[in-house]
């Protein structure tokens, strides 16, 4: 009987887990490979954004493709945007499992990164990467002991 | 130089799940608090509908002290907890257990139209099910009848919207918006009539709560937009972004304001690079962001790389970026050469300027020569920067966290009052971004990199004091404070005068003169006829004939003229750089007295304080 209802609870509360919204973000791949090849080791900037730009082709295709999943699809900058769907809807597209919540989340064995392979191979073929973001700190408190 | 540690930081966070915590569904309280009223002397009940106890009425409703003790005798004995007793009620509280096996009754919660913070909404009320007047149990036909009139159970009651004024409170601190507007030198930049209007700023934080502060000042506030993996755009759990919102106000106090709530439930600030390209969506002039992750060494994650090249592209689209470098830490995107990167300085009450120990300096290891910070806002000293009293909802996290204690480690406010002392680079960001509004009114034509610029070479210099990674201040540009404490008269003044100048560039080349046609060759004249001499005078010689003149040839366009004063910027970089929807740039005109300010600028370079 004990059983039963703490697997009960366990089962509501990975329900109420897979029905949270969960965000990546999707890195596409630059226009020209050579030109971003040139800037690999330099940090991102103003100088080297339009080796990092992809084509606008590439952000048609892969904002299209991306909607067809399912996913809602936040406005592009530099060479990302987000998508956002339920826990359940990215686990069963990207076949995986995910852990956290509140909206931080990664992948169970797999860091901050979606495996691109259950993806079509054209739109896989436009993508760089696809993370989950770490959070980020306000900076009201000190980074060091009072 | 100060010690890494990154558990300081989860303090905020447990704060935030214990207020998102106590935002959960409606429960019966433990203990519920109600007022029996023993049974009157008067002929009627306190509870007899339409009747209303005023001070001529009141003695009716007294009580026997023989009935009260009875009554308390008998309360008691059925569980509950007397907690006062007088003539005219008897304060108990129990659980609903309690109530419900003493008077027979049911307890329900509903819901009712109540103000909360001076905004309608619902709160939840106990009521019982056998009395139509609201939170009322009889005690009809119960062993309390013959001693009690009734039961009233306690309804909630909110506090109003927080004061528009911070409490009294006995140290040196800031107050926003005047003591942040002077120094921030903004006072005067706003009597000359420049106090961001027109321009647009978004702040990525913790959200936005409804304030009196604002809402009586009439600032321009827009609704929060939620950022990606955030609930609630009313909420404000942590209390910074309200907090911050208030530096931004005491620098341009009629700058438009969106707030982008990126603070989850828990209080982790989520899917920061998804809200910056949602934030950029939105064409601000001006994004302000008071956050960071520790970056100390490269290379850059997968995440940060997407971060920095939405940062650079944001920038390249002409909108100015502003970050907090960090209080301790290597911030980033502070670093990002295309941002700009706020420190700290402490402004002592004398006025007097030196570096903030609170706030991070340092040359990135990640961007080859970029130091960090540019400028720099005003902020706090160690032990916890309690320095700017800003307003906040009231039992935020925040408020909560820095309330009582002796200053410096507690601010001496209320855990409840809707205010609190904090600073941080946090604070430096948002009034740095509040004189890039006026700079931007003043000039709508400056992109991001003039308006840098602009602060940067306006800025006053700050030579005493160290900042939190052990980096001292000295004459000139340093790693403490960077250029120095933003001057927003002169940074406006500057931005005035660039604005008269931008008309002229650059110029459009000249379009090279069409070649005139040549004219035609004059046609020589006949020799005169030899005049035959009347007199004996020698015949005139005839006149030569003229030679043909030769066309011009055209002119040889020229050159665009170069913009003058210091700055990397150009006159086409920036042009282009700003939104359409800017300002007009007319900065409504110079004054005599700006020209004489700005002749004074330039001839002596005067401290605009007196100092």
């Amino acid at each position: 009987m004990t059983d039963d209802v703490t697997t009960d609870r366990s089962d509501d509360r990975d329900d109420e887990r897979r029905q949270q919204s969960a965000t990546a973000l999707v890195v596409l791949k630059a226009a020209d490979p050579a030109a971003r090849a040139r800037v690999a080791d330099q940090p991102p900037s103003i100088e080297t954004l339009d080796a990092l730009r992809p084509s606008d082709d590439t952000i048609v295709a892969a904002t299209d493709a991306l909607r067809r999943l399912g996913f809602e699809v936040g406005p592009f900058l530099g060479n990302s945007m987000a998508i956002t769907g339920t826990v359940a809807h990215v686990e069963a597209v990207f076949g995986v499992r995910l852990e956290g919540g509140d909206g931080v989340y990664s992948v169970v064995g797999d860091g901050d990164e979606l495996p691109l392979d259950a993806l079509d191979a054209t739109l896989a073929g436009r993508i760089e990467r696809i993370v989950f973001e770490p959070p980020m700190e306000l900076d009201e408190e000190p980074t060091w002991t009072p | 130089m100060a010690t890494k540690k990154t558990t300081a930081k989860k303090s905020s966070r447990s704060r935030a799940k214990k207020a998102a915590a106590s935002d959960s569904s409606p429960r019966f309280p433990r203990r519920i608090y109600a007022n029996a009223s023993p049974r009157s002397v008067g002929p009627v009940s306190m509870f007899e509908p339409g009747l209303m106890a005023d001070s001529a009425t009141v003695g009716n409703f007294a009580s026997d002290p023989s009935d009260v003790e009875r009554a308390v005798n008998l309360l008691s004995d059925a569980g509950f907890d007397v907690l006062d007793a007088n003539e005219y009620m008897i304060n108990i509280c129990g659980s609903k257990t309690t109530y419900e096996r003493a008077f027979g009754t049911e307890l329900t919660m509903v819901e009712r139209t109540v103000l909360k913070h001076g905004e309608e909404t619902e709160g939840t009320h106990i009521d019982s099910t056998n009395s139509d007047i609201d939170g009322l149990i009889p005690v009809a036909g119960t062993r309390f009848d013959e001693v009690l009139e009734g039961v009233a159970i306690e309804e909630p009651f909110y506090l109003d919207a927080p004061a528009p004024f911070p409490p009294p409170v006995d140290y040196f601190h800031l107050s926003v918006p005047g003591d942040v507007a002077v120094g921030l030198n903004a006072e005067r930049a706003h009597r000359g009539g420049i106090t961001g209007k027109g321009v647009d700023i978004v702040m990525t934080d913790s959200g936005m709560a409804p304030h009196r502060f604002f809402s009586d000042r009439g600032y321009r506030v827009q609704p929060t937009v939620l950022g990606p993996g955030t609930s609630d755009p009313t909420e404000d759990a942590i209390g910074h972004g309200t907090g911050e919102a208030a530096n931004i106000f005491a620098a341009a106090p009629d700058a438009r304001l969106t707030p982008l709530k990126i603070a989850s439930a828990s209080g982790a600030l989520v899917n920061t690079t998804a809200a910056l390209n949602l934030a950029a969506s939105m064409n601000p002039d001006i994004i302000t962001n008071s956050w960071s992750s520790n970056r100390r060494f490269g290379p850059l994650s997968a995440t940060a790389q997407a971060q920095a090249t939405a940062v650079a592209a944001a920038v390249a689209n002409g909108i100015t970026m502003v970050f907090s470098a960090g209080n301790g830490g290597w911030g980033f995107p502070a670093q990002h050469p295309d941002v700009i990167a706020a420190g700290g300085v402490h402004m002592r009450q004398d006025g007097s300027l030196e570096a903030s120990d609170y706030a991070s300096g340092f040359t990135s290891n990640i961007y080859p020569g970029r130091k960090v910070p540019d400028v720099s806002g005003l902020v706090g000293m160690q032990p916890k920067a309690a320095y700017i009293m800003l307003p906040l909802p009231e039992g935020s996290s925040i408020d909560v966290g820095n309330s009582g204690g002796n200053h410096p480690n507690g601010d001496e406010t209320a855990s409840n009052d809707g205010w609190a002392a904090f600073s941080g680079t946090s604070a430096a960001a948002p009034q740095i971004a509040g004189v890039c509004a006026l700079i931007r009114q003043a000039c709508a034509k400056l992109g991001p990199a003039a308006i840098k610029s602009i602060l940067m070479s306006t800025a006053r210099d700050v030579t005493t004091g160290t900042g939190a990674l052990g980096q001292n201040a000295t004459v000139g540009f340093d790693t403490a404070t960077g250029a120095g404490l933003v001057d927003a008269r002169r940074a406006v003044l500057i931005a005035k005068l660039r604005c008269i100048t931008v008309p002229f560039l650059p110029l459009q080349p000249l379009l090279p003169l069409q070649p005139l046609q040549p004219t035609l060759p004059l046609v020589p004249f006949q020799p005169f006829r030899p005049v035959t001499p009347v007199l004996p005078f020698q015949p005139i010689t005839p006149v030569l004939p003229f030679r043909p003149i030769r066309p011009f040839r055209p002119l040889a366009p020229l050159p665009p003229v170069l913009p003058f004063g210091p700055g990397p910027f150009s006159g086409a970089e920036d042009q282009s750089a700003a939104p359409a929807d800017a300002g007009t740039g007319d900065a409504g005109g110079l004054t005599p007295e700006d020209l004489a300010e700005l002749e004074r600028l330039v001839l002596d370079d005067d401290d605009q304080f007196g100092a």
